[in-house]
């Protein structure tokens, strides 16, 4: 494993039992730290699979998966994996433990038998880093989806992990609960933190640094963002959707009104057509 | 479709008052102590008693008499149907007579004691987890349960899953009204016809219902060991409890006042 890896899976495959295909197949991919990426696919394409693999949550039934360091395959690992690589599910509503929201927070450090002090301090903490200190005593069921998924991240960051996992944290989120939570991320980053972010969404992912796109559970292509929009008509094949912006850029490059290596950002087309 | 509005049973409704900065061990073995008079006493200014304690308790904790009364909505009907069968099935000196059914006197005080002790046994225990959150709570059950740990009684094990259950009670409920909705709105009549026929029209709600359930207790568990969590061991707290004079205090006014009616019970 590189030094710098975070997570590092070398041809890994997983099957559910039961079922007559494997999830991910063969599957050889490194998260390094401080990177921020983006899992994309369609629908049953192993992105789920594949983060629950690196949170230790399924172990592959073939291959090597290493999770800062440990080897995810060693139960006494898991404890120290968790501790490190957080994860942030779908629905917020299946991953709050308590019916308050700080106790909520503190359910994490309490399992890793932090003391009392520094559990309030952390919890503070957390809840500042996702704007949600002023709901400190607020009971969850209280809470909006968009909060609740807050809730969830700094429940998450309470462990203080050196990744954060989300795996399609905002499907379930409004506009306004979706551009919170990705604010978050960006600060999160800004800050050093790893992000894997799991989203069928492309353009929630503008800011991250590595795109992988999965299909069937193999990795189908992988590179930075500006390239993958360059690839737009290999989406329907990889089950992603166009953005409007990359769609109306292609028109625009199209038609010679914007240079071809123009990159889809609101700002870049403003300054082409709007001089 | 408004039945499942407005329900408190097992919510928490935080304040900063007096009762819910009680420990949450002395407002178990309160609400046990209380439960226990509420039963074994007949007189009746005992109920008066009872009636004023939850007056006194509702000022003292900040939560209003409403949302308290409002805890005891779901079990109405097992309120009244209680009351109702002590009323029509206690000999004594009949009252009134229609074919077979008669009322005593001794049947209509015992329908008003049984109707009330079930009343007032229901408001207490909402007292208790109107003020006390599932976390507390759950860490005072365990607290109390500790010392049955030796003969093998898993103490940690079953407070979580009553925190766990409390936790859920408002969300299962919202998910409840959800499918009736959309049941209603696919044509689902679950208003009209006979008892039976209502009962059946349920099964298209309660399906759905279990299997959400397991969904989300699979997904919940997922989430828990995710979060690192491998039972009691090693599992320190952010609020540990810690008794305190007022503790004392409380728990004695309430045995005092338990053991005043007792004594009041024994002498008439």
């Amino acid at each position: 494993m590189e030094p710098e890896a975070v997570c590092a899976l070398r041809d890994v495959s997983f099957t559910y039992p039961g079922a007559a295909a494997p999830a991910i197949q063969g599957l050889d991919l490194t998260i390094r730290r401080g990177e921020w990426v983006a899992l994309v696919g369609a629908n049953g394409s192993g992105k789920s699979t594949l983060a629950k693999i690196l949170n230790a949550l399924l172990i592959p039934t073939r291959g090597d998966c290493f999770s800062c360091g440990y080897r995810t395959d060693r139960e006494e690992h898991h404890w120290a994996i968790r501790s490190r690589i957080s994860m942030v599910f779908q629905n917020p509503d299946n991953q709050i433990v308590a019916s308050v929201v700080e106790e909520d927070v503190a359910f994490g450090p309490e399992n890793l038998g932090v003391s009392p002090g520094r559990i309030r301090e952390i919890v503070r903490e957390s809840l500042c880093q996702v704007g949600l200190e002023e709901k400190r005593r607020t009971p969850t069921y209280a809470l909006s989806g968009g909060q609740k998924q807050r809730l969830a991240i700094a429940g998450a960051l309470a462990m203080r992990p050196e990744c954060l996992v989300l795996d399609e944290a905002t499907a379930m989120l409004d506009p306004q609960g979706r551009e919170d939570v990705l604010k978050i991320l960006r600060e999160l980053h800004s800050k050093g933190m790893t992000l894997v972010q799991i989203t069928h969404r492309l353009e929630e992912i503008l800011d991250a640094t590595r795109v992988v796109v999965l299909r069937n559970g193999q990795i189908e292509w992988e590179g930075e963002l500006p390239e993958l929009f360059e690839r737009v008509d290999r989406f329907p094949e990889w089950g992603l959707e166009i953005p409007p912006l990359v769609r109306l850029t292609g028109l625009l490059k199209k038609r010679k009104v914007l240079p071809a290596s123009c990159l889809p950002s609101v700002k870049e087309l403003l300054e082409h057509l709007c001089p | 479709m408004k039945f499942l509005n407005h329900l408190t049973l097992g919510q928490y409704v935080p304040a900063n008052s007096f009762v819910h900065q009680l420990d949450p061990r002395c407002k178990i073995l309160s609400v046990i102590a209380l439960l226990a008079g509420i039963f074994l006493m007949v007189h009746p200014a005992a109920f008066f008693a009872w009636g004023g304690l939850l007056l006194l308790l509702s000022r003292f904790s900040r939560i209003s008499f409403k949302v308290v009364l409002q805890g005891a909505r779901p079990v109405v009907l097992l309120v009244v149907f209680t009351a109702g069968i002590h009323l029509f099935l206690t000999k004594g000196t009949v009252l009134w007579e229609w074919g077979f059914l008669s009322v005593t006197r001794e049947g209509v005080t015992m329908a008003l004691r049984m109707g009330l002790r079930l009343f007032f046994l229901v408001l207490f225990a909402g007292f208790l987890t109107l003020t006390t959150s599932p976390m507390e709570l759950s860490d005072g059950l365990e607290s109390l349960f500790r010392p049955f740990e030796r003969f093998g009684f898993p103490a940690h094990e079953m407070a979580m899953m009553m925190t766990i259950a409390l936790r859920f009670i408002p969300t299962l409920f919202d998910e409840t009204e959800r499918i009736l909705r959309a049941q209603i709105a696919r044509g689902a009549d679950l208003e009209h016809g006979g008892l039976f026929r209502r009962m059946k029209a349920f099964i298209p709600v309660l399906v759905p219902l279990f299997v959400i359930v397991f969904q989300r207790a699979e997904d919940l568990a997922l989430a828990m060991e995710a979060r690192c969590y491998r039972g009691g061991s090693g599992r320190t707290r952010m609020n540990p409890l810690a008794w305190k004079k007022s503790d004392t205090f409380a728990i004695a006014g309430v045995i005092a006042i338990v053991a005043f009616f007792v004594l009041l019970d024994l002498k008439g």
